[in-house]
């Protein structure tokens, strides 16, 4: 089975004007999100997998499944990384 | 022991102390209230004692949470908080120890109210009585703007009380000053807008994206933070803030025409 990715229990986020801002309360810092990148943490307030999000992505903006897929799965990994989403549980 | 009464924002602290030192000090800064014209109850009782410590040093801190208490100690004060910040007590070295407990109490009192932030800015009020604030970094010109703003009132000339509620923000007169006295106002005014000031040989503004204004913000408060759930009332009140307010960034000369594009 294919993980999903939530918001992080840490995190604090508002959209500001289309913008996202991300803090990690644990550590106060901040991670600005616009354009396609918003559109897919927006997405994340729900558990989603890799190819939940792409799939939805391709359905919002020109763009093929392939790109897609490679483009969403590579900012979930560096959204996990800095520990703005985790694995739903 | 000595009681009294002090405003600060919508606040009244009530202050215990056996100094009379401490009293000089605070008649000195703060807008005293008699105890008959009180109108309320006092929303944080403070003891404050002097003599603690050695004078100012640098700014190094620590925080720390032990039974249920926060605890603040600089090399020239100490501050103990309960968790609803509604009690603590305070030693300090001297006046200048004192503003800065006291803004670190009040600031850590209106985070926890959720009522409003602290924020590093100078403020006057223009011609419409609406608020101003001119904030940026270090040496960027906040007093200097506040002198040129002269004779306008100025509600701040280093940190701003700002109150953030229903969908607006309001400045109120601030004690925590540097150079400049309590303006005596006692009304609220609306803020207008914010402005991130730039030393330049012109004189023009620029309107900030909300999302861009809080990461340059988030450094402009007056708040020693150092849990994750305090962390997240400071987000919650800039966002509600950067909603309601606009942020420019103003280039200007030292000269009082940056009034001109305001």
């Amino acid at each position: 089975m294919k993980p999903k990715y939530c918001w992080s229990s840490a995190t604090e986020s508002a959209e500001l004007e289309g913008t996202w801002v991300i803090m990690n309360a644990d550590n106060g810092t901040l991670t600005r999100l616009s354009g396609v990148s918003g559109y897919i943490w927006s997405m994340l307030r729900e558990p989603s997998s890799v190819a939940d999000v792409a799939e939805s992505v391709v359905s919002e903006y020109e763009v093929t499944i392939d790109v897609a897929t490679v483009d969403s799965e590579r900012l979930l990994q560096e959204l996990f990384e800095i520990g703005a989403v985790e694995y739903a549980s | 022991m000595k009681r009294f009464t002090v405003k600060i924002g919508d606040h009244h602290f009530d202050i215990h102390t056996s100094s009379d030192q401490v009293i000089d000090w605070f008649a000195d800064s703060y807008h005293m209230i008699e105890p008959t014209q009180a109108s309320k109850s006092s929303d944080v009782h403070v003891q404050v004692e002097a003599g603690y410590g050695t004078s100012f040093i640098d700014h190094a801190y620590v925080a720390h949470r032990m039974d249920e208490r926060i605890i603040f100690e600089r090399r020239d004060y100490r501050l103990v908080m309960s968790a609803d910040c509604t009690l603590a007590m305070l030693a300090v070295n001297n006046a200048f120890s004192l503003r800065h407990a006291m803004m670190n109490l009040y600031s850590t009192w209106i985070v926890h109210a959720n009522w409003g932030l602290l924020l590093h800015a100078s403020c006057a009020v223009d011609a419409n009585d609406n608020a101003i604030l001119f904030s940026g970094r270090s040496g960027a010109g906040k007093s200097t703007a506040a002198r040129l703003s002269a004779p306008r009132t100025l509600l701040s000339d280093e940190a701003a009380i700002v109150r953030i509620k229903d969908g607006q923000a309001d400045v109120l007169d601030s004690p925590f000053r540097s150079e400049t006295d309590l303006s005596g106002v006692s009304q609220s005014h609306p803020l207008k807008a914010i402005h991130l000031l730039v030393q330049s040989s012109e004189i023009r503004r620029r309107r900030i994206q909300p999302a861009e204004a809080m990461l340059f913000m988030m450094d402009k408060l007056f708040y020693w933070s150092f849990e994750g759930d305090e962390r997240r009332n400071v987000m919650r009140l800039q966002t509600a803030l950067l909603q309601t307010v606009p942020v420019y960034e103003l280039e200007f000369q030292k000269n009082s025409r940056f009034w001109e594009v305001i």
